[in-house]
């Protein structure tokens, strides 16, 4: 096993997981006490998407997953502080119609693009330098901001009135909250999938939550379960041959089920 | 310069006036009631005193600062909120929310110190909760919720308190415990207190001043110009009853079970 890592490829692909599994739960815990969660779902198919629609017209399909992805948060973000819609029902809209797009994108696409599959299911394999730079550059500026505005983060979860009333720009905040998350899900999709993203998103913070009696246990835990499920998924991917994505979010699972049984909540 | 001032407001949501024209002072030392049936404004004033919701036309004050200009007077209001309920599992104690009391405070980045931490623990104390700081707060009863958020409202000693439904959804004994803590904290740092209540006879002994909401109309004025029934039947209907006891006011509903 460990002779592959002398192969680059499976070196890239460690570190992506690695990334990944930090990654995703750290914005988990926010988009799950904020109950923004099925954002990262909707996100996920919203960018993929703008994979066919960059694949259909040849030009970058991560770029075209950007495009997407960020223009719709800011709409979904600007009509929800209106109080023109709420997150869910504006996801649940453009998640429906995002995905139509993309049947409709890689349908006039003449040619099979396993390219546009790589990014539906995930591939740890056929990350590139560029995704791991981009996965790594997000993980870095997550990490600075969680650190230095944690204190503010944390009190607009424990109540949005109360950190209104203290003069916290809750609004903007949010949007910071929501942009994170949109590159974090477009820049994970290669590694884990359109499909699977979500669960690396929203189980290990949900584990997490079952366990931890306070926010910042919470966010520790559901790093260590982030981890543990990506390097494990990774290895028995390589062991067993069988898609990255796949068996990350199955052991991200089997985390789960056991914070449910341990629990003292 | 009275602590707060409410000059002609008037704030609507969409086309909707739901504070009109209102005025009103706060001098030191008040405790004012603000009180009225449901949907005529009461959390709307909170929320404009706190610089949440901007009025369409008039002037607010609060420390002689004007709340629609950036001001720091919302780091000298103590806010208790309208009750909201809580996920029992949410991952925060009873000493977390409490301490949250001191971010407006602290600004950005700096965290709690010693200094704050020993507040947050004093306060616990001071509302009866010594021994629950590491409890999760979600897990706590309503009534000690409630004075877990008083002691938040009282980190980095506010100059106002501002109190909205404090004792609404909570059983009997939490109302008790609720009020007298809110009485003690009154008597002891004499602040001014804005409570929003529909439970205003166990503070009709404090109140120096009534602001009494109606649908398009209001009355502001001492208790013996507002707890007067052709007042208070002005604004709740003719089942408005005000009966002295031991030299005492109260106000009652009027009951025709046993009529």
């Amino acid at each position: 096993m460990l002779e592959l890592f002398a192969l680059s490829v499976i070196r890239k692909a460690f570190v992506a997981s690695v990334l990944v599994g930090l990654l995703l739960p750290l914005v988990g815990n926010f988009a799950l006490m904020t109950r923004t969660a099925f954002l990262g779902a909707g996100i996920a198919h919203i960018a993929f998407a703008g994979v066919a629609f960059g694949i259909m017209l040849s030009f970058s399909p991560l770029l075209g997953a950007f495009l997407f992805a960020l223009l719709s948060v800011a709409f979904i973000w600007y009509a929800e502080k209106r109080n023109w819609i709420t997150y869910d029902v504006g996801m649940s809209i453009l998640f429906s119609f995002f995905m139509a797009l993309a049947i409709l994108f890689l349908g006039l696409t003449k040619q099979y693009s396993g390219e546009a599959m790589s990014y539906l299911f995930g591939s740890v394999l056929t990350v590139s330098t560029v995704d791991i730079i981009l996965l790594f550059i997000t993980v870095l500026l997550f990490s600075i901001f969680v650190g230095v505005f944690y204190k503010e983060l944390f009190h607009i979860i424990l109540s949005r009135d109360l950190a209104l009333a203290s003069g916290l720009p809750v609004d903007t905040f949010t949007f910071l909250m929501l942009l994170f998350m949109t590159i974090s899900v477009v820049v994970s999709m290669k590694a884990v999938g359109a499909l699977l993203v979500f669960g690396l998103l929203v189980m290990p913070s949900a584990a997490a939550y079952r366990l931890a009696f306070r926010f910042h246990r919470m966010i520790l835990l559901s790093l260590v379960f982030g981890l543990i499920s990506s390097i494990a998924g990774f290895f028995i991917s390589l062991t067993l041959d069988i898609p990255s994505g796949a068996a990350i979010v199955i052991i991200a699972f089997l985390l789960l089920i056991i914070s449910f049984i341990f629990s003292r909540k | 310069m009275a602590e707060i001032i409410f000059n002609e407001v008037t704030v609507s949501y969409g086309d909707s006036p739901v504070l009109k024209d209102l005025t009103f002072v706060v001098e030191k030392e008040e405790f004012v009631i603000i009180m009225g049936p449901n949907g005529t404004g009461k959390t709307t004033l909170v929320k404009t005193l706190l610089g949440v919701k901007k009025p369409d036309k008039g002037l607010v004050y609060v420390l002689g600062c004007p709340v629609q200009k950036v001001c720091p007077h919302r780091k000298k209001i103590g806010y208790v909120p309208q009750f909201q309920s809580i996920d029992p599992d949410f991952p925060a104690t009873l000493y977390d929310v409490v301490l949250t009391g001191s971010y407006a405070n602290l600004g950005y980045v700096k965290l709690p110190g010693k200094e704050e931490k020993e507040e947050a623990l004093r306060l616990i104390e001071e509302v009866g909760l010594k021994g629950m700081e590491n409890h999760p707060f979600g897990r706590l009863s309503g009534g000690q919720q409630r004075r877990g958020l008083i002691a938040r409202a009282l980190m980095g000693s506010p100059r106002i308190l501002v109190l909205d439904e404090p004792t609404a959804g909570v059983d009997l004994a939490s109302q008790n415990q609720v009020r007298s803590t809110i009485q003690e904290i009154y008597k002891r740092t004499r602040i001014p207190v804005l409570l929003v209540t529909h439970d205003i006879n166990p503070f009709l002994s404090l109140v120096t001043k009534i602001v009494l909401l109606g649908y398009g109309k209001h009355f502001v004025g001492g208790k013996e110009d507002i707890i007067r029934e052709e007042i208070l039947r002005e604004v709740y209907g003719e089942y408005v009853r005000v009966i002295e006891v031991a030299g005492r006011k109260y106000v009652m509903t009027r009951d025709y079970h046993y009529a």
